[in-house]
């Protein structure tokens, strides 16, 4: 060890020393750290005061003093997070119906207001902490001289948008419901799907300053326990100031975040989640986005649509040209590098001269020709991405002049390189989710560099590297090419294609495989012979209870 | 400590980028060879390369003849270069002082040897090809009569850009035509490696005929194609001719040295005995007259042995084949089975013939191109051990029986020989 090892981890640590300190000192004045766990004081007043402080005086912080049965009382709430309406016309009147005679001790007092309000959601707090947060979050507080309890009452109302059809993730079959920003919204959206008791929400509180509620979501006796606990144990290390979206989450509890590839899957659909959820897998809702993330996932699910579900078995192979797409986005451009430029016996005799003569009139070697191309896809997508939809028109013709026609004529790419181009291009958008697209785009440009300098040799030294990176990735401890990479015969009726529902009776060994719930019940092919019960018996059986076991007690419903 | 770890992983960094560009071609940089033709004459020896001028190749073939030292050609968009040297490769690397572009033999389709350098033996050819890491061992080899280079400038090819690519047609087609096969450079070098080191390798021939006049030309009337010689046509004076390329039978090679030549029935009958004939056209005569009936051969089974009885070796060309009759001139109703048999003895007799004068042609030759040392060696390795050294003079003195047996199972889609005003 040299002296000048020494004084660079002298740096380094005074460098680690100064960020741990600002880190410190920043904990300090980061708002909300912590929640009081301070009393409230039996004196109205005192509590008024402290709100205000608290709230440093801000405008929307309403506080209504109202005398009940002869004490002074104050309704607190902010104006922008509550329903006017619910305060208007169910909170005031009921408080003002209970009459001006007094003579009740504070503590009857509070026990009388709460049997005589009209509000379905109804707490009783007594720590600030628990007092300010309640308000954060859109509730109204009563707060009664001499009494140290305060009635949250949950009257929370704000903004939101409508349930519309997701953009992202379309679907040519299946419900065009999709997420919205709102919390209670994408709640009510799942359990409506999923009518068990065993459906679990747990809610944290995530991020000091944006204490934004966070909900996992799953199936009680189905998800794994281990996955359940690691979640959790995961979800309680994140200490940050603000969780905007739940990428923020993803980011900050994934397995490897240095790899490009997704580890969960997001979703704008309920459907995919409950059917993930049914899967055993788990879910997380953010407030404020509409993108849910489930976990743990693998890469095969990454490539399932959500038609995929809902189409015929049948035709599931489709999935098939999906996998292929993938190795085409990734490796094309790559593939085309190397061969013209290390390879070029690999070529038939006649598209060799083919490729020459187009070559002929582009300057420059074709590991440049493609960075070039792929470069100013990369940037007409990013452009048609973020441009206003007026203007992203004119983006679209001029793009396709430039990756078309343009670029050969004026001898900057070669029809066959365009060609390469825009097939990788259609190629890297049949990833039904647009994560694992992104990271396949992302590696193309190392992998046409390995290309351009090592022929195929680099090309298959990176499918290499990627597919090592792949087998030790996992999803929440959970092996990333699951059913195939440690192989589960089990499980290859969803990879390729999916088996059909009547025959999907087990599910994914490693999410949970065959537990408490019945998937499907296996041979839904007996046998009925025609007319053997009266025919509206038998319509009945069609219409209403084919899947009851039979012969068990009356096994008709009455109607109507 | 930390240092070394920073240089190492800058070292490999840049080994990563320094590394692999060193055979690094631009496909646009490469002149792509079709066609080679190699000739010795004195102790030079003269390489000939046809080069695919992409541009115009890709381009729709339009466009004026290649330059170089080959004279202009309409049809073919080639460049001919043509060197020579001590060595075909030296020769070969003086080619490539003339051109602009890195010559690129892995694309080469086909090699023409001359009839000077077979005589004196195809080995150092054979050498160059498999030691050469670009030439692929998949590429024809044919030999020419005379000057292999003259085919070479001469031919303008057909219907394909270069006379690469039209060679490789013919080798297709000749498969199912049933006059031999061209063989690929492995092939003849596995035939030559193995004990009785002969093969077959056709000839590549000159064959011009008459271009139909173009239409800019004649100016009066209407310009009859192909029938010049008839009444009425337009008389071209001097018509030009296309010189297009011709399989015509094959030489034989014994020890790589061309020794004799087979001529285009003989090279089938070679064919026949080496199982190589998927498809045949067989000209009969009608059992009553001098016209003649047109079998087609569907099926054919070559087989050769060798029976050894009290030390006498005797060889055995079987041959089975089935056909169906395609065409016939005479008015004969041949779906008699009597008729039929006629023609089938006179099929197997007509097979018989070419086989008989293939062997004759080889056995003066010395060449044993149908292998009959291999069926030697596979039945008595021993006996094979002691005849080897000599086998050239036992085969020339080995009794060889042919039998062909001829099936004529279908008489096509009409069974009496259509005539006027029959019904």
């Amino acid at each position: 060890m040299g002296r000048d090892d020494r004084l660079l981890l002298k740096m380094l640590h005074r460098l680690w020393k100064r960020t741990r300190a600002r880190r410190q000192r920043h904990s300090q004045t980061v708002p909300g750290k912590g929640k009081s766990q301070a009393p409230l004081s039996p004196d109205l007043k005192a509590n008024v005061r402290y709100l205000q402080e608290t709230f440093g005086y801000s405008q929307d912080l309403v506080i209504r003093e109202v005398t009940v049965k002869e004490r002074r009382a104050a309704l607190a709430y902010l104006e922008s997070m509550v329903d006017r309406d619910v305060i208007q016309r169910d909170v005031l009147p009921s408080l003002m119906k209970l009459g001006r005679e007094g003579g009740y001790s504070a503590r009857e007092l509070v026990t009388l207001v709460r049997d005589n309000l009209s509000i379905g959601h109804l707490k009783e707090q007594d720590r600030w902490g628990d007092v300010v947060y309640g308000l954060l979050d859109g509730q109204v507080a009563l707060l009664m001289d001499g009494s140290r309890r305060v009635l949250l009452l949950g009257a929370d109302s704000w903004e939101k948008r409508a349930v519309t059809e997701p953009e992202v993730e379309t679907v040519i079959r299946g419900p065009r419901e999709g997420f919205t920003e709102d919390l209670p919204t994408n709640i009510s959206l799942i359990r409506r799907r999923l009518r068990t008791p065993d459906l679990r929400f747990e809610t944290w509180y995530l991020g000091r300053a944006t204490h934004t509620r966070v909900v996992i979501s799953y199936l009680e006796g189905l998800a794994l326990q281990e996955v359940l606990e690691e979640l959790r144990s995961r979800l309680r290390r994140i200490d940050t100031d603000g969780i905007l979206e739940s990428g923020y989450i993803e980011e900050m509890i994934e397995d490897c975040p240095f790899s490009p590839f997704p580890q969960f899957a997001r979703t704008e659909r309920p459907d995919r989640v409950v059917a993930d959820i049914l899967q055993g897998r788990v879910a997380i809702l953010t407030d404020g986005s509409p993108f849910v993330l489930t976990l743990p996932i693998n890469l095969f699910t990454e490539l399932q649509a959500a038609d995929d579900l809902y189409e015929r078995w049948v035709v599931s192979f489709i999935r098939l040209y999906r996998f292929i797409s993938i190795f085409v986005a990734l490796l094309l451009p790559a593939l085309y590098v190397a061969f013209t430029t290390f390879h070029h016996e690999m070529i038939p005799t006649v598209l060799a001269v083919a490729i020459a003569a187009q070559r002929e009139r582009v300057p420059y070697p074709a590991f440049l020709e493609a960075l070039l191309m792929q470069i100013i896809f990369e940037i007409l997508v990013e452009a048609g991405l973020r441009l206003p939809r007026p203007v992203g028109q004119a983006v679209t013709i001029v793009g396709a002049l430039v990756i078309g026609e343009a670029a050969i004529r004026a001898g900057l790419a070669s029809a066959a390189m365009v060609i390469v181009v825009s097939l990788t291009a259609i190629a890297s958008f049949t990833n039904p989710t647009f994560g694992l697209g992104t990271a396949i785009r992302m590696l193309r440009l190392p992998m046409i560099f390995l290309a351009g300098s090592l022929g195929i040799f680099g090309i298959f030294a990176g499918v290499l590297a990627i597919l090592i990176h792949l087998v030790t990735l996992r999803s929440l401890g959970l092996p990333y090419l699951a059913p195939v990479a440690p192989f589960i015969w089990e499980d290859q009726k969803d990879v390729v294609f999916r088996a059909p529902w009547w025959l999907m009776v087990t599910r994914p060994k490693l999410e949970g495989g065959l537990r408490n719930f019945i998937r499907t019940k296996p041979g839904n092919k007996k046998f009925v012979p025609p007319r053997a019960e009266p025919p509206e018996a038998e319509i009945e059986t069609m219409m209403g209870e084919g899947n009851r076991p039979r012969g068990k007690g009356p096994s008709r419903r009455p109607r109507h | 400590m930390l240092k070394r770890a920073t240089a190492f992983l800058a070292a490999g960094l840049f080994l990563m980028l320094t590394t692999g560009c060193w055979d690094r071609r631009e496909i646009n940089d490469l002149a792509f060879t079709s066609c080679f033709a190699f000739d010795v004459e004195g102790e030079e020896r003269i390489a000939t390369a046809e080069i695919v001028r992409p541009a115009a190749v890709a381009g729709g073939g339009e466009g004026g003849g290649g330059g170089g030292t080959g004279a202009a050609l309409p049809q073919r968009n080639v460049i001919l270069a043509s060197e020579r040297g001590d060595t075909l490769f030296g020769a070969g690397r003086r080619l490539a002082l003339r051109l602009p572009r890195r010559t690129y033999v892995a694309h080469t389709d086909a090699v023409l040897v001359g009839e000077e350098l077979a005589r004196r033996g195809l080995r150092e050819v054979l050498d160059h090809l498999e030691r050469h890491q670009e030439f692929r061992r998949t590429a024809y080899i044919l030999v020419t009569r005379g000057s292999a280079r003259d085919v070479l400038v001469a031919a303008q090819g057909g219907l394909e850009a270069t006379l690469g690519r039209e060679i490789t047609g013919l080798s297709r087609w000749v498969r199912t035509s049933g006059f031999g096969i061209v063989p690929t450079i492995h092939d003849v070098i596995v035939e030559l490696s193995a004990g009785a080191s002969a093969a077959l390798i056709p000839v590549l021939e000159i064959s011009a005929q008459p271009l139909p006049p173009s239409p800019g030309a004649a100016t009066s009337g209407n310009a009859a194609s192909g029938g010049s010689g008839q009444q009425g046509a337009v008389r071209v004076p001097d018509p030009e001719m296309l010189r297009t390329v011709s399989l015509k039978g094959a030489g034989l090679f014994h020890q790589d040295r061309l020794v004799g030549w087979l001529d285009e029935h003989q090279t089938r009958g070679w064919a026949w005995a080496r199982n190589q004939v998927r498809r045949a056209i067989l000209e009969l005569e009608c059992p009553e007259d001098k016209k003649k009936v047109s079998v087609e051969i569907t099926d054919s089974q070559g087989k050769v042995q060798i029976q050894t009885s009290k030390g006498e070796l005797q060889g055995i060309i079987t041959v089975k084949v089935e056909g169906n009759l395609l065409e016939q001139q005479c008015l004969h109703d041949l779906t008699a089975v009597e008729v039929l048999r006629i023609l089938e003895s006179q099929a197997a007799a007509a097979i018989a013939g070419e086989i008989n004068s293939a062997v004759a042609q080889a056995k003066q030759a010395g060449a044993d191109v149908f292998d009959f040392g291999g069926a030697l060696y596979r039945q008595e390795p021993q006996l094979w051990k002691q005849l080897k050294a000599r086998w050239p003079e036992e085969f020339k003195k080995l009794p060889i029986a042919v039998q062909v047996e001829a099936k004529i199972r279908r008489t096509g889609l009409s069974l009496k020989p259509w005539q006027p005003g029959a019904r």
